[in-house]
């Protein structure tokens, strides 16, 4: 991964709440920080679930191509 | 208590079916599916199982003492409130597709021998994530059979299969009923 950076506008009540969050935290030393592991989790949980549905949609298919479904 | 014979498709669960029948099993079966060149003996399968996904489960109080074959993708769809003894076959993926490619070609279904790797991986994750369910359930209690090693050690296992299932089986029958002639997709290791 390269360290080109990019901005993200985020409303300033949503940013207070993280900051909160961070000072309970110490996982995290910055919102930015806590922030992005948020999202990579997001996205990660994202991929799996397609994963999950793509899996199912194929075993069913043989499945029924078995004549087990 | 339910007995459920499992695995996936082509693991040797019409074969585990006729060795507890031979032992003195009462199955739920209903003959709808008729023997064939992928199973002479018979698929020993009751129809209403593949219903279970729609929530059909009214039948499942017909299965108690008794033993019935549900291919894995079905177990988590089986009712929570009875206890169930699960023999789980399994068998090389390898050697599982191979046989799965020969039944759909029979079939006149599509099976490209390319798709076997993804379809591979599939069933891993699919068995993988089918265990650790396996293990939190409270009312399901697990015995993995190794298809292969019954072939060859048919007195040993008819012996386990019966200690597991707390049965008093006729293991000599169960013996007899193993046929390695039908075990035609083996792996060269």
């Amino acid at each position: 991964m390269n360290d080109i950076k990019k901005e993200i506008i985020i409303p300033e009540e949503l940013y207070n709440k993280l900051t909160e969050k961070v000072s309970e935290e110490d996982d995290f030393e910055t919102v930015e920080e806590f922030v992005i592991y948020l999202l990579k989790q997001s996205l990660s949980t994202d991929m799996e679930n397609a994963k999950d549905e793509k899996e199912e949609e194929e075993i069913k298919e043989r499945l029924k191509k078995l004549g087990y479904l | 208590m339910i007995t459920i014979v499992s695995g996936l498709p082509r693991s040797g669960t019409s074969m585990m079916m006729s060795m507890l029948e031979a032992g003195g099993l009462k199955l739920l079966v209903d003959n709808e599916r008729k023997a064939d060149d992928d199973n002479p003996k018979g698929y020993f399968e009751w129809e209403r199982v593949k219903k279970l996904p729609e929530g059909d489960i009214s039948w499942v109080e017909k299965a108690e003492g008794k033993v019935v074959k549900a291919v894995s993708y079905f177990l988590n769809h089986f009712p929570p409130n009875f206890e169930y003894q699960v023999i789980f076959m399994e068998r090389s993926y390898d050697e599982i597709l191979k046989s799965q490619k020969v039944m759909m070609e029979r079939r006149g279904e599509e099976a490209k021998r390319r798709e076997d790797k993804t379809m591979a991986e599939y069933f891993k994750s699919h068995i993988k994530k089918t265990k650790e369910w396996l293990s939190l359930q409270p009312n399901f209690y697990v015995i993995y059979v190794s298809y292969k090693q019954v072939l060859e050690n048919p007195t040993e296992y008819a012996q386990k299969i019966n200690e597991f299932l707390e049965a008093e089986l006729k293991e000599d029958k169960m013996v007899k009923v193993v046929d390695g002639k039908l075990y035609r997709q083996r792996s060269k290791n």
